[in-house]
């Protein structure tokens, strides 16, 4: 009888297992069928994203490179209203406004960011500063551009001018720069501080030679990758630093208040992104080609922003250490 | 590879004798430093309760307890570094060269040389090993070659660091092993001449070996200054410290020479403690 039953207890025993080894089997074989469509459909989004971006670089390159080799393009001055010539003045202009924006804006992000990352108190004023600087950042840039027009080129009678656009890209930056400087300040590990301020240094002294150091490699590819966005900006400027450049400039002049001088900067001034908005409603077929051509340069510019970007940042960080 | 394993054997050798030597020294019974009734609070928590403590020039204390239980946050308070943390508030009498430290009145600045502090991670600066040590000593004034030259010699000796790096003191700090950075950043520490150093879990990082030639320092450090240490490694308690307090739930709740602590525990909650029921 017990011989039996033991028998029996045994086969359950065994079917059971049986059963529990199946549906073991069962769930790695769904596991695995799930990972391999999850990777195939990742790879796929992946692919489409690359192809749509590549077939754009690579198409606008087609039909600019072209123009952009042509003997004078990048050396002449437009005429006939951007139609015809080359595009000399608004690449200055892009670079000229770029720089004075880089010279306005980094010090004051520098400043808000070391503010609001080592000093700034919990409460209110803090949050709101916080709050301010998101919205900002995400402030569409046709709506800088119409504050900047009636501050800068009304109220303060700049009119049309580099600085105008300089000072509106400044405000379309600085949002975007201080939260990369706060990042950038707030990936320095706490015990960097700590050790500061435990050999009897103040927040200042820890901040300027100690985390901003710490935190420079990442700064600088901050402000190189905000760069590339500036340098590709025309919504800000079309109201602000206008929509032509002077006919003729002087670079050799300092006479600083002279229309035609290049570092005047209360000339109007027309930045690449400007003037391919401006001329590609003409429909003559060398101002469409003067439209790729312009595209394929900017285009060729904020790629080398990003990889200097990129280098630069590599260098700094190995540079501090490895040295 | 033998050549090193000698080395450190050595080490370990040395760690033994110094710190059996160290122990049965008399002190001097000088105070360094000592607390009267100090609580810390951070916001609405009572973190630490009524807390009066002596250290004597010459001697290792350490303070040891189950996590959480205040040893930390007294350390950080007999420097004022508690004054860093938002909401942390502390209040009691800390005396120090016969004056009361825990004053807004204090200058944050010269009390910290001359009490330093060495962290739980290595935490040397993204610096050469040279400017590692002369970092604080320039901003606070010292200047000369020859003189910071010196001082860094002085300094990576006193720290036990000075044949290792001797040769590489523009390199970068971060090429260093942990322990060598730990080392370093007790340099960092002595180029200020300090006469207290607190340890917070010194060696929490730390491989064994390297555990051992950090205790060996401290006992060599300890000759002249007041050395105090939160450990949680009760052997290590029991091999560097003269005296030992123990910290339970934000109470000190007993305190007396090591071997006392650790032998006879009057305390209940010290034995249990002690003999693991909790930890």
């Amino acid at each position: 009888m017990s011989s039996i039953e033991a028998s029996q207890t045994a086969q359950a025993a065994s079917l059971q297992t049986a059963a529990a080894e199946a549906r073991r089997a069962k769930h790695i074989e769904r596991a695995g069928a799930q990972d391999r469509i999850a990777t195939f459909v990742l790879t796929a989004i992946v692919a489409f994203v690359m192809l749509l971006v590549v077939s754009m670089v690579a198409y606008i390159l087609y039909q600019g490179i072209g123009m952009l080799f042509h003997p004078g393009f990048l050396t002449e001055a437009s005429r006939a209203n951007g139609t015809q010539g080359g595009v000399a003045y608004q690449l200055f202009d892009s670079f000229y406004m770029l720089f004075l924006t880089l010279v306005i804006s980094v010090p004051i992000s520098l400043g808000g960011a070391v503010f609001l990352v080592e000093y700034a108190p919990d409460g209110p004023i803090t949050k709101i500063a916080s709050t301010a600087i998101e919205t900002l950042s995400s402030l569409p840039s046709i709506v800088v551009g119409m504050f900047g027009f009636l501050v800068f080129s009304v109220n303060l009678g700049w009119k049309y001018s580099i600085i105008s656009g300089a000072v509106a890209l400044t405000m379309f930056n600085i949002p975007i720069l201080v939260r990369v400087i706060q990042q950038a300040l707030e990936d320095v590990p706490q015990s960097q501080r700590d050790a500061c301020l435990a050999m009897g240094l103040t927040r200042w002294e820890a901040t300027i030679h100690v985390l901003i150091p710490a935190a420079m490699p990442a700064i600088v590819t901050g402000i190189v990758l905000s760069a590339g966005r500036v340098f590709g900006e025309a919504a800000a400027l079309l109201f602000t630093s206008g929509m032509s450049s002077p006919v003729r400039l002087n670079f050799l002049s300092l006479n600083f208040s002279s229309p035609t001088c290049a570092w005047n900067v209360f000339r109007p001034g027309e930045s690449l992104a400007v003037h391919i908005y401006k001329i590609y409603g003409e429909g003559s077929p060398q101002a469409q080609e003067i439209v790729w051509g312009t595209a394929a340069l900017l285009m060729v510019c904020v790629l080398m922003f990003n990889i200097a970007a990129r280098v630069v940042g590599k260098m700094l960080a190995k540079r501090m250490t490895a040295e | 590879m033998s050549n090193e394993t000698e080395s450190f054997m050595s080490s370990v050798a040395t760690s033994e004798r110094t710190g059996k030597a160290s122990r049965g020294h008399a002190t001097s019974g000088e105070v360094a430093i000592s607390t009267n009734d100090v609580n810390v609070y951070y916001g609405d928590h009572h973190a630490l309760h009524g807390t009066s403590l002596d250290f004597h020039k010459g001697e290792i204390t350490a303070l040891i307890g189950p996590s959480g239980c205040g040893k930390s946050t007294f350390l950080r308070s007999l420097n004022l570094m508690n004054r860093e943390i938002r909401g942390c508030r502390v209040t009691g009498e800390i005396m120090y060269q016969g004056r009361n430290i825990n004053t807004p009145k204090e200058n944050l600045y010269e009390l910290r040389r001359s009490i330093g502090m060495v962290f739980q991670q290595p935490n040397p600066f993204r610096k050469s090993i040279y400017e590692n040590i002369v970092f604080a000593p320039k901003r606070h004034g010292v200047t000369g070659k020859a003189e910071l030259d010196q001082l860094v010699e002085e300094s990576l000796r006193g720290a036990a660091l000075w044949d290792e790096v001797k040769d590489k003191l523009d390199k970068s700090a971060f090429a260093l092993s942990g322990g060598q950075q730990q080392r370093l950043c007790i340099a960092r520490t002595l180029a200020l001449k300090p006469d207290v150093i607190l340890f917070d879990e010194p060696c929490s990082a730390l491989d064994p070996i390297s555990t051992l030639a950090i205790e060996d320092l401290m006992n060599t450090l300890a000759e002249e200054r007041a050395i105090i240490i939160v450990t949680h490694s009760m052997e290590q308690a029991s091999r560097v410290s003269n005296r030992t307090a123990f910290f339970y739930m934000g109470d000190m709740v007993e305190y007396g020479e090591t071997e006392q602590i650790f032998t006879r525990p009057t305390d209940q909650r010290l034995n249990d403690y002690l003999t693991g029921a909790f930890s």
